[in-house]
């Protein structure tokens, strides 16, 4: 009898394993050895489907079949001229819990997958920093629709020495494997700087407090935000506190004590930009509060009169979004926006690959190559989008700020 | 004083006050009880079975879910359909016997059979963390990895979290409730182990698992009971963290896990008291880490004292050193 139990509590762990290991699996096999196809070619979502960013994750990756089956139907696309010869898609799908080693693991997975041509991520810019280099080496172009981190596109920083190799004189001398269609943390931390100061009313000799969570893409942005108020005089208290850490308490008690006019959180986890503003609130804090693009989840961050920045416009109020998000809202729900700007990092690689596949063949360095050459006079986001020599988006849409209303909506004071 | 702080420069005048230290000792202790119940299922397991229970910050994992569930069936805290101390407590009713149910379970599945067959320590040691993979893995599929948030600011418009005065001090109803809350079951856990049949059982075991099977104690019943009340404190502990800092995933078990096992360690592993007090020790480093020198380094601060203190004193603050038998 006991032996029996035991087997079935074997079995039932088993079971849970698998089922774990199926949850996070796709439809397609990660690896193959076969060649790539201009039939039907094959690329990868990946985003954190799991994890403290996983309304964001799924977001982001059901615009990406949202944008796939509109592609592979022939429906027309903004930015994609009438009579251009599309290429039909089909997508892995791979989770990386906006986990860096997660993100290394799936992108040795994903190169060695011959069929792959090309992948639209990392979400994370933590995670470009992981598995970015792996892709390089096996010649995978990736687009993302969300990481910002600067360096990551600057040749001149450990990161973009990892992506890319460049002469003395400035010129670029190894492809550019990496590229995104969202501003980047320079533009986010001069926007959010600016708001602070113009619309937020910091001055010199006031006090705000700015904190980072303590990985790839907070440490950045916060530091360029704190330097920039360095400089207009605003006596900036510098903080840091892991994402995983989830109490506030102690840095709302300083915040508080130092008469903060503002804090800036700069976080990937909403419900953290939540608590902490709740903290804040249930210790007196009188002040403004600001939380970055990586917060921008109208499901988990709902206080209301706190500030968010984000790359992405309410996607609601863009006009040629409307028919998209109507079949968003059809199939999976309400949108938070944050995934929208991926549906933009897919047609980006859809266009390079049909492109490259015009002579009936096509490779990984072909649509790369051709990637790079994609311009859309108009996209989802309501704005035309290029890429630059470095693989940063040219026009897109800029930063927009939003305060969050008392039903907690997500409204715009101030345009990107 | 005051100025004597201030002219080495560091501090600044804010940092010097003492509504500022206390708010900070009061985060501290919030944050330690928390660690500190949960360290408690660490060391009673430990001092009877010498087995580290890595599962053990799932169970606790696991208790905030159901915290979370009672709550959300018993219709939300904006708008609850019973009143807030009753949800309150069913709440913690619910996750303490779900949590202490799921404690025994892992015991007689997991760890018994491996006992049964004199297997070596590194046996359930492995064990153990696969039960840990197992639930984190359990509750992903289950309720989804995305954070399910307690909404406990909503509680009767946010009056759980409103400041009462004492004196020159504030603190928060909450926080007040979760200092007491915990005193209260370390004082029933104490008194329980000092004055019950069961209680003097578990510290024979405790002291000679072998020698108390031989004078009549039950040893596989004293098991049970003790991985029911560890396994239901880390229950309570993980309703009084949702309520707190409002969130629950299938993650949150392994970091707090992790820090509740150092708490443990540096009470003395084995010793109940130890562990609370190891706890509040890293709360309270943690708290007065952020306040007055950077939240940047508050775990490289708050764990190298701990370093130093046990170079200093290998057992921990209760523990008993293991002599050495030649």
């Amino acid at each position: 009898m006991k032996k029996v139990i035991v087997l079935a509590f074997a079995a039932v762990a088993g079971v849970s394993a698998v089922a774990a290991s199926v949850a996070g699996a796709d439809s397609t096999r990660l690896g193959s050895t076969a060649a790539p196809s201009c039939s039907q070619a094959l690329i990868a979502l990946t985003g954190p489907y799991t994890g403290p960013a996983g309304t964001a994750g799924l977001d982001q990756k059901y615009w990406g079949r949202i944008f796939i089956s509109n592609w592979n139907a022939g429906k027309p696309i903004p930015g994609v001229p009438a009579g251009f010869k599309r290429t039909k898609l089909k997508a892995i799908e791979a989770d990386t819990a906006l986990n860096p080693q997660l993100a290394a693991t799936v992108a040795v997975q994903l190169r060695s997958n011959k069929d792959l041509l090309a992948v639209n991520g990392f979400s994370g810019s933590q995670e470009n920093v992981a598995g970015g280099p792996i892709l390089r080496r096996g010649g995978v172009p990736f687009v993302s629709g969300s990481a910002t981190r600067a360096s990551l596109t600057d040749p001149i920083t450990p990161d973009g020495l990892v992506l890319k190799k460049q002469d003395a004189a400035g010129k670029i001398l190894a492809p550019v494997y990496f590229r995104r269609v969202v501003p980047t943390d320079k533009r986010q931390g001069a926007t959010d700087a600016a708001f602070v100061l113009n619309k937020l009313g910091a001055k010199s000799g006031d006090r705000v407090m700015t904190v980072d969570q303590a990985e790839a893409y907070s440490v950045p942005l916060i530091t360029l935000i704190t330097q920039i108020l360095d400089k207009a005089g605003v006596n900036v208290s510098r903080e840091s506190q892991p994402a995983a850490q989830t109490d506030f308490t102690s840095l709302a008690n300083k915040a508080v004590a130092q008469n903060a006019k503002v804090v800036v959180l700069a976080t990937q986890v909403a419900s953290n930009a939540q608590l902490f503003f709740q903290q804040l609130k249930a210790k007196g804090y009188k002040g403004e509060f600001l939380a970055t693009d990586g917060a921008f989840d109208s499901s988990q961050f709902t206080s209301p009169g706190a500030y968010i920045s984000s790359f992405s416009l309410d996607i609601n109020d863009v006009p040629v979004a409307k028919p998209f998000v109507a079949e968003f809202t059809r199939k999976y729900g309400q949108t938070i926006s944050f995934g929208a700007p991926s549906f933009v990092a897919v047609q980006a690689i859809a266009m390079g690959i049909s492109t490259s596949c015009a002579d009936g063949r096509t490779s990984r360095g072909e649509v790369r190559r051709d990637i790079g050459k994609v311009k859309m006079k108009t996209s989802l986001l309501g704005a035309p989008i290029a890429f630059d020599e470095f693989g940063d988006v040219v026009g897109g849409v800029g930063f927009t700020m939003f305060q969050i209303g008392g039903n907690g909506s997500y409204n715009v004071v101030q345009k990107g | 004083m005051h100025d004597a702080l201030q002219f080495l420069g560091y501090f600044q005048d804010y940092q010097l006050t003492w509504s500022f230290f206390f708010d900070q000792l009061v985060a501290g202790l919030t944050l330690g009880s928390v660690y500190g119940l949960i360290a408690i299922g660490y060391s009673m397991v430990y001092g009877i079975l010498k087995l580290l229970n890595f599962a053990h910050g799932e169970v606790f994992m696991i208790g905030s879910y159901i915290g979370y569930f009672v709550l959300t069936w018993l219709g939300g805290a904006a708008d609850p359909d019973l009143p807030i101390a009753i949800v309150i407590a069913l709440m913690f009713v619910a996750a303490m016997l779900g949590a202490g149910a799921l404690g025994v379970v892992i015991e007689r599945f997991a760890y018994r059979p491996l006992r049964e067959k004199r297997a070596p320590r590194i046996a359930p040691l492995i064990s153990a963390l696969g039960v840990s993979f197992c639930l984190q893995q359990l509750a992903v599929i289950c309720f989804g990895s995305v954070p399910k948030q307690y909404d406990s600011f909503s509680f009767d418009g946010g009056s759980l979290f409103t400041r009462v005065s004492i004196g020159p001090f504030e603190i928060q109803y909450m926080q007040v409730f979760v200092i007491v809350v915990t005193a209260l079951l370390m004082v029933g856990l104490t008194i329980f182990v000092a004055r019950t049949q069961v209680g003097r059982a578990m510290r024979a075991t405790s002291f000679d698992l072998e020698a108390a099977s031989m004078m009549g104690i039950n040893v596989d019943r004293v098991i049970v009971v003790t991985f029911l009340i560890g396994s239901a404190l880390a229950g309570a502990a993980g309703v009084m963290n949702g309520l707190i800092f409002q969130n629950v995933d299938p993650y949150v078990g392994f970091q707090v896990g992790l820090i509740a096992f150092a708490a443990a360690v540096i009470g003395g592993i084995g010793s109940i008291p130890g562990a609370m007090l190891g706890g509040l020790a890293i709360g309270l480093g943690r708290a007065f880490a952020v306040g007055y020198v950077s939240s940047s380094y508050q775990d490289v601060i708050v764990f190298a004292i701990l370093i130093g203190f046990l170079l200093l004193r290998p057992s921990g603050i209760f523990g008993v050193p293991a002599p050495s038998k030649v």
